[in-house]
């Protein structure tokens, strides 16, 4: 190190502010130049000699200080005062606490939304022929059940045709059979669906869609009558034979003579027997040898019936 | 003293301001009360009046508050807060000319009022020579050219290094060292007769 490098760094080195490789440097130049000495030691001795002493502030400094800072923050502009806002809340969010917390609650809120019910907690759906759950041919029959009871208690004679054992009202109800039949789609007895087919014969002019007559408060009284035996028939189904007498017997004592009386007659003998209270039934069948549409049928029954 | 208190004693410069920076007012106090007697002094040396001392020193303060947000953590606190320090009191050489004035310093050195005996330095732990030293050292600074003066006394009662000098004043280290050395030159004319300094040749 040269004369002219260390009066350079000199004032560097009386304040130790110089890396220890410089400071080497120059403690090494220093040790043999008397100059740079003589500077060095004048300038230490200045630089203690100067030591101003610290002054203390005027009393209430700090506190007027404080005072200011509370008057500026006062009227700290509102874009200020949101970066302030924004930097609070985001150092809060930068703590783990307030960070997790948040995301147990988004978890909590999410899993409400967004996790189903797992599919053994969900109730049992069974699906009939119909392709419809079961809990809402449930609902039809007892609709269909309560109807028929209201029914007869009522006014059965006037519910239907003041002729109920006149043609003219057999063919519709034949159809509105077949229809009914149709939607509860029950072939227990292939003489049924038998007879089901033949009834309808493509005759209904809604033979496309044999469910819409089924509301039972937009249909006639034959109409009426075909869906109480619809719903006797899905008692039947549903409940079985020994449930589904007593509308059988109620449809076939009120339309004794009718189509619909004589499948009601039919399928209360079929319940019979299934119940062994072979006597009914046989005398039902019986009364059914007379009846065009069932005579063959009821007589093979019968005769089933002697076999056994 | 609450755990609160505590964490701020100890809690560097730094750390206080990015507290302040988050809302915590309590740690400017802490700045203010750690800070004051150095900006204070600086402020007093340089301007040799205690009231327009005191008066730049809070606005070096307020522009403390003014511009936190300016403030970066990888900042050195004392250095910024003297370059806020250099910034206001460049205002003051504008707003009071005659603080900058050498030769109306040099009459007040002349006549021994540029610190009269209620503004000097509290001497009641110095001896009487040490103190007629203070102010002899006192005057010989404020005779000193503006820019001398302030580096000068950013070193000397400021306690900031050669680089933090020359990043508060905007100077490169070697204009600093330049005006440091040569107000060295001059206070060592004004001293070299006394017997402190021929003591402290030894």
């Amino acid at each position: 190190m040269d004369c002219e490098t260390f009066e350079r760094i000199v004032l560097d080195r009386v304040y130790l502010e110089l890396d220890e490789l410089t400071m080497g440097a120059a403690q090494r130049h220093v040790a043999h130049c008397s100059r740079c000495r003589s500077i060095e030691v004048g300038l230490r001795a200045t630089r203690d000699v100067c030591r101003l002493p610290q002054m203390a502030p005027m009393e209430g400094f700090t506190e007027g200080v404080v005072a200011a800072e509370k008057q500026i923050h006062s009227v700290l502009p509102f874009r200020q005062r949101a970066n302030r806002a924004l930097s609070v809340l985001a150092a809060y969010a930068m703590r783990p606490q307030p960070t997790m917390a948040a995301l147990l609650l988004l978890m909590i809120g999410a899993s409400l939304f967004l996790v189903r019910a797992r599919p053994a907690e969900r109730d049992l759906v069974q699906i009939t022929e119909r392709g419809v759950p079961e809990g809402e041919i449930e609902q039809s029959d007892n609709k269909g059940n309560n109807f028929a009871n209201t029914y007869v208690g009522a006014n059965p004679a006037g519910a239907l045709s003041s002729d109920p054992a006149s043609g003219a009202s057999t063919t519709p109800q034949s159809t509105s059979n077949a229809h009914g039949n149709k939607c509860i789609a029950h072939c227990e007895f292939g003489s049924n669906c038998e007879l089901d087919s033949g009834t309808l014969g493509g005759q209904s002019p809604k033979a496309d869609n044999p469910c819409e007559e089924a509301n039972p408060s937009n249909q006639s009284e034959p109409q009426l009558a075909t869906h109480e035996l619809d719903a006797a028939r899905a008692i039947r189904k549903v409940s079985g034979c020994a449930a589904a007498i007593q509308p059988f017997e109620v449809i076939r004592q009120k339309y004794p003579s009718s189509e619909i009386g004589q499948s009601a007659t039919w399928d209360a003998a079929e319940c019979y027997a299934k119940t062994n209270r072979r006597q009914i039934a046989r005398s039902l069948l019986e009364s059914l040898t007379s009846s065009p549409k069932y005579a063959k049928r009821a007589k093979s029954q019968l005769d089933s019936m002697d076999s056994h | 003293m609450t755990r609160h208190s505590e964490d701020q004693k100890e809690a560097t410069d730094e750390l206080l301001m990015v507290r302040y920076q988050r809302g915590r007012r309590d740690a400017f106090a802490s700045l203010v009360t750690r800070h004051a007697t150095t900006i204070f002094s600086v402020s007093f040396y340089l301007l040799g009046n205690e009231v327009q001392a005191d008066k730049l020193a809070q606005d070096t303060f307020v522009e403390v508050v003014r511009e936190a947000a300016t403030f970066h953590l990888e900042a050195q606190f004392r250095t910024w807060v003297f370059g806020l320090f250099h910034k206001i009191s460049s205002k003051y050489y504008a707003e009071f000319p005659d603080k900058g004035d050498d030769t109306r310093n040099a009459s007040r050195v002349n006549s021994t009022d540029a610190l009269d005996t209620e503004s000097a330095p509290p001497a009641s732990s110095r001896s009487f020579r040490s103190q007629i030293l203070a102010r002899r050292v006192a005057n010989r600074v404020a005779t000193l050219p503006i820019p001398m003066r302030e580096v000068f006394l950013y070193k000397q009662a400021g306690q900031l290094s050669l680089q933090n000098i020359a990043t508060a004043t905007g100077a490169d280290v070697d204009t600093v060292r330049h005006l440091l050395r040569a107000a060295f030159d001059r206070i060592q004319d004004c001293v070299a007769d006394t017997e402190e300094y021929a003591r402290a040749l030894r």
